[in-house]
């Protein structure tokens, strides 16, 4: 299991509705491959930077999970291909390390 | 320390040049272990008006931390949050 991060960029032209809809759709299809939902964000509509498909603000919805390495592959998939999607990505989540910083041992004093 | 004078180096106070401050990573002193490709305002000071990665000697970032500086502004860039090309603002 690793942590991931999926954020998608949806149609402007939906309703609230079927945004919250289609986030429903990701956060079951998430469980039932068996991963574990751990966040749900939703950011709103937001502009974008730059015009996509002749679209200048779009909504935004991101999730983070843990999931297998397999079903993270099929995902993003069928992700991509859910209408009124812009954009899909999954990026994967740093684990926070333990700081284990190796402390130099002084070299043994040669002649 | 990106730059420190070097024996090999020409004084540049005696050329009437400046003298190159040392700059420190700003990422090292505050302890930043994962930059966030969401948090946009901070990457905005990372890249120049036209939206180029601004180099490590501008910066005066640590090579471990231009890295993650780079990840983080292609993700954003991805994603709309930062634009690829920007016309001069």
């Amino acid at each position: 299991m690793k942590a991931y991060e999926c954020i998608v960029i949806l149609d402007p032209k939906l309703e609230e509705v079927e945004v919250d809809k289609i986030a429903a759709k990701i956060e079951d299809m998430i469980q039932k491959g068996g991963g574990v939902l751990t966040n749900t964000n939703k950011w709103g509509k937001k502009k974008l930077a730059y015009e996509i498909d002749k679209v200048n603000e779009a909504y935004y919805v991101q999730f983070n999970f843990n999931a297998p390495f397999e079903f993270n592959k099929e995902f993003i998939k069928t992700v991509k291909f859910i209408n009124g999607m812009i954009r899909a990505m999954v990026f994967n989540t740093p684990v926070e390390k333990k700081k284990t910083r190796k402390i130099a041992t002084p070299a043994p004093a040669t002649m | 320390m990106a730059y420190s004078n070097s024996s090999h180096r020409p004084d540049r106070k005696k050329m009437g040049g400046r003298t190159p401050h040392s700059k420190v990573c700003h990422f090292c002193k505050d302890g930043v272990d994962f930059l966030d490709y969401k948090d946009v305002p901070r990457l905005r000071r990372l890249v120049n008006d036209r939206g180029k990665i601004l180099p490590r000697r501008v910066t005066g970032n640590c090579a471990r931390h231009q890295r993650m500086v780079t990840v983080s502004v292609k993700r954003a860039r991805e994603l709309a949050l930062l634009p690829f090309v920007s016309e001069r603002a």
